[in-house]
């Protein structure tokens, strides 16, 4: 029972959720369930921060709880903490669309929530099991999520698409588990790794068939190519809240599970899955950045944005020690502020932010709205000032330790490709005529959301180190007695 | 049961099970090909029964062959396919389909060879005889008590998801 307390911000999350279930009936508008979600993240930071063990202090031995199936250790309550941020964030950024697209505001949110949980689940797993099934809690939420707006056929449409490929990715992932399962005879990560070099089954071709499985079944989670292609269609066709949502939460989660499972499960197969990741992170940065420069709608944009953004995120776990596991996950950290902040943008102007010639001469008709997208966008660039930069710094400087040059050259390369259709939207809000009447006044809730990632991304670039501290790497687990007691169990 | 006895009853559910799974994907009535489906999940819960998988097999025949195959055929009637409109059975992909699946028999084959994956313990027979159903359920709320909470969660969050899709039809 005393287990139960490493899950509080779970259950939190879904405490919350099945009040909103059971409340739906008498709920019609969109801010008091939004504000309740914001409290409930609240207290999920807070629980998660008061009740989780310090990583550095706490034995090793002492990070896994309830049979050895979750991890108690500071990578989960960072992304715990993360989860919640977006939750919050999210919750803010979808009051208006909640609203005016007529969508119940009770199940929406109780599906944010259930999300949300899901991810938390799968970023504090220590077991193939518990990891499946918060992937799978996230993405059941999230397939509903894109298709909920009522009447719109593009987001029919998208919802489909993005069911169908899920489904597959997340078939090619449970098969991949099961072959693990059937050579080493374990779930856990690290009975899977103590059963991998015991037995020395690292070339094994049903360990590699499985590896290989679940790095494609992940790969899709993150939306790295060649499993990227449903990310444009889904982020289009879906609310920008959603996709906002999408961009930052599912993608963090599909990272904290990769980095774990690479580092805690398959730690003794390094040199594959680090070539594996290595051919996905080039892929992703190469195609997610010539493919952003085409396109015309806002949405899009960023979607291929997204996929270039996870190529540069991996470049940490490429090199595979701790130090790459932290520029990574401090990466999925940054990224998703930064990302949720572009697509609030978005938002903020309504309807017409999502066309890219809206954004021009935006900079006379809404100075502020214009700054701010500034911001994200030199932060997604990676220009100086901003937390952008530190983070995107952070993965190149461990590829370069870790001895992969190329792929270093290769993501400054895709950098300066990226500056051009990013700063391109610069150049249209400053320096070319406004476009029609300016835009309507910003909602409170999403210029509240606008000021939190505005300022992380000030905060992160201008005090680089802020974040080091809580961007642990995951602990590897159980000491071998744990093991064979959680086996003769 | 003699080993003999025990031999020929699986050739004999193996053998019917792949004819009628090839039935399946050869007939051009759907109807047809879902009825060899149902002959398909019932020799495969034979096959689980001689395995003394007892639950596994029941739930087989009522899950599988009971709910999912009815929710096909519902869709059938729905749909109520003329059997010419039906198109041909097999994409334009099928040498590609073939040729995964022919990859699976293989990877299956090799998967045979006794040197390569380690034995399991086999279950002690002491504490397979209260019925496979009771050690399950004992390991479903025990062991296995927090995967299952976050299946009902899962569960949960597909019924809520149902209804909102379903529901917005009568929104004004």
């Amino acid at each position: 029972m005393s287990d139960l307390v490493f899950l509080l911000p779970e259950l939190v999350l879904a405490g919350t959720a099945l009040v909103l279930i059971l409340i739906a009936r008498h709920v019609s508008r969109a801010q008091a369930v939004a504000v309740s979600v914001v409290v409930a993240a609240m207290a999920a930071i807070f629980s998660g921060w008061a009740f989780t063990p310090e990583a550095p202090e706490a034995p090793a031995a002492m990070t896994v709880v309830f049979g050895g199936t979750i991890a108690a250790d500071g990578y989960a309550r960072f992304f715990k903490v993360l989860f919640a941020a977006t939750l919050a964030l999210a919750a803010l950024l979808s009051v208006k669309h909640v609203d005016t697209e007529r969508v119940p505001p009770a199940e929406y949110y109780a599906l944010l929530l259930l999300a949300s949980t899901g991810m938390m689940l799968a970023a504090s797993a220590a077991d193939l099991l518990i990891l499946y099934l918060g992937l799978e809690l996230m993405i059941l939420c999230a397939y509903v999520l894109v298709g909920i707006t009522v009447n719109r056929p593009i987001a029919n449409e998208a919802a489909i698409k993005y069911f169908l490929l899920g489904s597959f990715a997340s078939a090619l992932l449970l098969y991949g588990i099961a072959l693990v399962y059937g050579v080493t005879g374990a779930t856990d990560f690290a009975a899977i790794a103590s059963a991998v070099s015991e037995r020395n089954l690292t070339r094994h071709p049903f360990m590699l068939a499985g590896l290989a499985l679940m790095a494609g079944g992940l790969a899709f989670k993150i939306a790295a190519v060649p499993f990227h292609a449903w990310a444009p269609d889904v982020y289009q066709g879906a609310s920008a809240p959603v996709a906002a949502f999408l961009a930052a939460g599912s993608k963090a989660a599909g990272l904290a599970a990769l980095v774990r499972v690479c580092l805690a499960a398959f730690a003794p197969e390094q040199r594959i899955w680090s070539e594996m990741l290595a051919g996905l992170a080039v892929l992703s940065m190469i195609v997610g950045s010539l493919l952003a420069i085409s396109q015309t709608n806002m949405k899009r944009l960023l979607a291929y944005s997204s996929i270039a953004h996870v190529g540069y995120a991996l470049l940490g776990l490429v090199t595979g020690t701790p130090d790459g596991a932290s520029a990574t996950i401090t990466y999925a950290f940054i990224y998703s502020f930064m990302t949720l902040g572009a697509f609030g943008v978005v938002i903020a102007l309504g309807e017409r932010g999502e066309d890219l010639l809206a954004y021009r001469g935006l900079a006379a008709t809404a100075p502020v709205t214009a700054a701010l997208m500034f911001l994200f966008l030199l932060s997604l660039t990676g220009i100086p000032p901003t937390a952008g930069f530190v983070a995107k710094f952070a993965v190149i400087l461990s590829a370069v330790r870790g001895g992969h040059v190329v792929l270093a050259v290769v993501a400054v390369m895709c950098s300066v490709v990226s500056a051009f259709f990013y700063l391109r939207v610069a150049v249209m809000m400053y320096m070319m005529e406004p476009q029609g009447a300016a835009p309507a006044r910003v909602p409170g809730a999403v210029a509240a959301a606008l000021a939190v990632a505005a300022f992380v991304t000030i905060v992160g670039g201008i005090l680089p180190d802020t974040f080091t501290a809580w961007t642990v790497p995951p602990s590897l687990g159980k000491t071998p007695t744990e093991i064979t007691r959680a086996l003769t169990r | 049961m003699g080993i003999l006895a025990g031999q020929s009853a699986f050739y004999y559910l193996a053998a019917v099970s792949v004819a009628s799974a090839i039935l399946a994907i050869t007939r051009r009535n759907p109807v047809h090909s879902m009825l060899w489906v149902l002959a398909l999940f019932v020799h495969v819960a034979g096959i689980f029964l001689l395995l003394g998988a007892e639950f596994l097999a029941a739930v087989q025949v009522i899950v599988y062959a009971g709910a999912i195959l009815v929710f096909y055929l519902f869709f059938l009637m729905l749909l109520d396919l003329p059997v010419e409109a039906a198109g041909p059975p097999f994409g334009a992909h099928w040498p590609l389909c073939a040729a995964a699946g022919l990859a699976f028999a293989a990877f299956a084959w090799y998967a045979h060879d006794p040197g390569l994956v380690p034995a399991m313990q086999p279950v002690e027979p002491a504490t397979r005889s209260p019925g496979s159903l009771r050690s399950i359920g004992m390991a479903l709320f025990t062991q296995f008590a927090l995967p299952f909470e976050i299946t009902s969660l899962i569960l949960l969050a597909a019924i809520v998801g149902a209804v909102v899709v379903a529901k917005r039809k009568n929104v004004p």
